[in-house]
């Protein structure tokens, strides 16, 4: 369906290539992870299945490509769409209608399709997709879920043999993400698709598809079946930073003779088998107690709730007392209120009734400006957080409102831009880092003036296992200095990794608030991979309290 | 503020589901006359015209805060006109000084009424605009000016800029939180360094609404945007009787006043002193069917409306 042969690109203001002698084979009919860190030429190379590499991007190509027995390099982009769909990262900016109608009809009116074949597949796409009930709404107020399954029907109004997906996932909830993945699976055992996903991390997708390509700086890395990979190749794909599937993590722990199965396992029926042995024998586990016995408080919300214009009420009688030196997760699905509540701490939002306390103190007079002293915000999308012209201005930019002398604003910077990893950088534009880099300087510019409380919102969405492992650990660290830590996030291991507390959010109120320990294990959507393979052995006298892989594996082997 | 001018918003009102050809017409016919015309009480009374639509359409909150903004823009033209204005015959004040370039500053009585009726013009056009972007969704824009034989390129270019003008708000707002949140004071201090600080998202903003187009263009090009094939219109404007009978009622009606005007019995002088505003009889007659129409859109539309039911 799709081969190239010694595909070679660069990129018009680039010096090195994009992708480097590029050899791939996609037959019909298979599901594809296409994975690697950021920045690695992922979605180069989906441009150049569509030729929109090199019609639309530019660069200079050599190798040939041959796509469903069209040649992009040759063929318009306007003719490869017919047979390759292709749904964009941002689901905002490929959505053109203001309704979702619209936005279906879009690509089969630019090919002149008559009338009544529009009317039929449009009915087809609304009922295929189960999304009958938004054919008249806005586009611009739909979730990102939403604008998702309407962007993903628009490409597939042309009936393309082959759908293309760049990071589907980064606005998605947990349960949704497996939702999405599911639908795929459909679309290509039902339609006969070919389908190829782009993500950074392969732990939420190896189990659905039936072909893994790795890539590494323009490279091929692997490309090879999924249980092959995790079991032959994991060492490599770990070392990418692609982020390893728990169970998988759990399986290379073991020591081999202690596990009977030849491959890991990617499910948790599968793991439930696969360790069914080393989990016969009771496996008690203490949780570490916290070391934290400071009373004093850093943030107090006192019957806080919030209403926005539009009536949608995204914080109810919220009240709250995080202590100083806590690290604390917040978890919710979107729209759960979770950002709402940031911007209340911070001043961004007043709230519509109640009061809030920083550090002791109520904030109802003072300005965000103020207020950011006490509390530092990273916002979830680093593009809206980093807004000046070079990287070392904007790592000093807190401090220079904040009235340093030029010495110390030198000093600082170039610390922090040695801590971050990002000197090489300084003088470049941060819109144009990766995504990775990108959210490494967005914590640096909050992080250099040393905010008490730190908050950093979805520090997960977008970044590759590397860069979540980087912030874990700058989290950490920052929490050693004496700094109350907050991070608002989708992603359960995570938040089973970096945070001593965790509260739940659901529909603008806190549903379940203690120690990780005590609240992970029974929230349903947020309980950790780990955790529920654990529950299944609960009878043998396994601690249900285990989270994570390493825990496991320190309790079983007792250091 | 961004709540206030994000554009569309649906609302079941007789001007909103009132046919976006008919809207279109309508404020080309308003536009046009407020071009041509400059008697002030004809300026005054077309402006008036487009009250209704308002009032129907429940846009006084979003209508008020554009008006506002053209308002101040039209103060701006006002003194400009008394300070460069050189004609005029009832002087109100003169400088002792000479400026150089301007001379002796002269201020008349002409110029400030001129001023007045050119901002009440501008006014007259604004309200039109903000009507129609107010009430016609993007995509029936888009229908509405294909209809109205505008090239397809062009149409979906001024349907995409008003879809995406809510974006861009939201981009705003997101920057200048940023920026706060880091320490940048935006609600303290004087008004100019408060204006000086939320500048500074200008140019964050151009750089994310540029990156926004390339990735917006791309995705038209991967739905074969730009195909060779001859493109479908697969939705089509839904026109009613009463809607043809308004067209060309408006359509007549401009006709009529175009005709006034270059017989030349609409002209009025503000300089060098002013004109009397009576009406010759042919003008009276013409003005009087234009506002009859432009106004009588409101009711019109409510009765067929509520016929069709």
């Amino acid at each position: 369906m799709i081969s190239f042969n010694n595909v070679t690109f660069t990129y018009n203001n680039s010096d090195t290539p994009t992708l480097a002698n590029v050899n791939i084979d996609i037959r019909k009919g298979e599901y594809v992870l296409v994975c690697g860190k950021s920045g690695s030429g992922k979605t180069s190379l989906c441009r150049a299945v569509n030729g929109l590499i090199p019609h639309f991007h530019g660069g200079v190509i050599s190798g040939t490509i041959s796509t469903g027995g069209l040649e992009p390099l040759s063929s318009s982009p306007a003719k490869m769409a017919m047979h390759v769909g292709m749904v964009f990262q941002d689901p905002e900016n490929q959505l053109i209608a203001s309704d979702v109608e619209h936005e279906i009809c879009f690509a089969m009116e630019n090919i002149g399709l008559p009338s009544e074949i529009i009317a039929q597949r449009l009915e087809e796409l609304l009922e295929l997709l189960n999304i009958k009930h938004l054919r008249h709404r806005t586009i611009h107020e739909l979730s990102g879920g939403e604008k998702q399954l309407v962007a993903i029907a628009s490409v597939l109004a042309l009936q393309p043999d082959i759908l293309m997906l760049d990071e589907p996932t980064s606005e998605l909830d947990p349960g949704r993400v497996d939702n999405l993945f599911q639908l795929l699976k459909r679309l290509n055992q039902e339609l006969g698709l070919t389908i190829i996903v782009v993500e950074h991390r392969l732990d939420k997708v190896i189990k659905f598809v039936n072909k893994v390509i790795a890539v590494d700086q323009g490279q091929i890395l692997f490309d090879g079946p999924p249980d092959l990979a995790m079991t032959e190749y994991w060492e490599e794909l770990d070392s990418l930073g692609v982020g390893l599937p728990s169970f998988v993590k759990l399986y290379h722990g073991f020591s081999h003779n202690e596990i009977g199965a030849i491959s890991a396992p990617l499910t948790l029926e599968d793991s439930v088998k696969v360790f069914e042995d080393v989990f016969s024998k009771p496996l008690p586990f203490q949780p570490p107690s916290s070391n934290n016995n400071n009373n004093q408080p850093a943030i107090e919300l006192d019957n806080v709730s919030f209403t926005y214009e539009s009536g949608v009420e995204a914080v109810r009688n919220i009240s709250l007392r995080i202590n100083q030196k806590e690290a604390v997760a917040i978890l919710g699905c979107n729209a759960s209120g979770k950002t709402t509540l940031v911007k209340l701490i911070n001043g961004l939002l007043r709230p519509s009734s109640g009061t809030i306390k920083i550090l002791g103190s109520d904030i109802t007079d003072r300005t965000v400006a103020d207020i950011s002293g006490s509390v530092g915000v990273v916002f979830q999308n680093p593009g809206f957080h980093l807004f000046s012209e070079t990287v070392e201005e904007e790592i000093a930019f807190a401090l220079k409102l904040r009235g340093a002398t030029e010495v110390e604003i030198a000093e600082k910077t170039t610390a922090v831009l040695e801590r971050f990893k990002l000197t090489q950088y300084r003088s470049r534009n941060p819109q144009d880092l990766s995504s990775g880099e990108k959210q490494r300087l967005a914590l640096a510019s909050v992080i250099i003036y040393e905010p008490p409380i730190l908050i950093i919102d979805e520090p997960d969405r977008g970044a590759d296992g590397k860069t979540r492992r980087y912030l874990t650990e700058a989290l950490h660290d920052y929490r050693a200095l004496g700094n109350t830590v907050i991070m608002i996030t989708h992603d359960v291991e995570m938040a089973a990794r970096t945070a001593e507390r965790v509260i739940i959010m659901e529909h603008g109120e806190i549903t379940c608030d203690g120690n990780k320990y005590d609240v992970l294990p029974d929230e349903g959507e947020f309980t950790p991979q780990i955790n529920r393979l654990i529950k299944h052995f609960e009878h043998n006298g396994v601690s249900s309290k285990l989270l994570t892989p390493e825990e496991v594996l320190a309790a079983y082997y007792g250091q | 503020m961004a709540q206030l001018l994000s554009g569309y918003q649906d609302k079941d009102t007789i001007v909103h589901r009132a046919n976006p050809v008919v809207k279109l017409v309508w404020t080309v016919v308003i536009v046009i006359v407020a071009m041509l015309v400059e008697h002030p009480l004809i300026l005054t009374l077309v402006f008036l015209s487009t009250l209704p639509s308002v009032a129907a359409g429940r846009l006084w909150k979003q209508w008020g805060a554009i008006m506002q903004f053209a308002f101040w823009m039209g103060l701006i033209v006002i003194i400009i006109n008394c300070l460069a204005g050189s004609g005029g015959s009832h002087i109100l004040w003169e400088s002792s000084f000479a400026l150089p370039v301007l001379g002796k500053i002269r201020i008349t009585l002409e110029a400030i009424i001129y001023g007045v009726f050119m901002t009440v013009r501008l006014m007259t056009i604004i309200s039109a605009f903000s009507i129609i972007t107010f009430t016609i969704k993007p995509d029936d824009l888009l229908s509405a000016l294909i209809v109205m034989r505008i090239p397809y390129r062009t149409a979906l270019l001024t349907s995409l800029s008003i879809r995406f003008v809510p974006t861009m708000f939201e981009d705003a707002s997101r920057i200048a939180d940023a920026q706060r949140s880091r320490g940048l004071e935006m609600d303290k201090g004087s008004k100019l360094e408060r204006l000086k600080n939320k500048a500074s998202i200008l140019p964050s903003l151009l750089s994310a609404s540029l990156e926004r187009t390339i990735q917006v263009a791309e995705s038209m090009e991967a739905r074969a945007f730009g195909s060779p094939a001859k493109r479908t219109q697969f939705f089509k404007v839904p026109f009613k009787k009463t809607d043809i009978v308004i067209i060309i009622l408006l359509v007549s009606a401009l006709a009529v006043v175009l005709y006034t005007f270059f017989a030349g019995n609409i002209s009025y002088d503000y300089y060098p002193s002013l004109q009397n505003i009576a009406l010759g009889t042919e003008a009276l007659v013409a003005i009087v069917i234009l506002l009859m129409i432009l106004a009588g859109m409101v009711p019109i539309e409510y009765f067929s409306r509520n016929r069709a039911r």
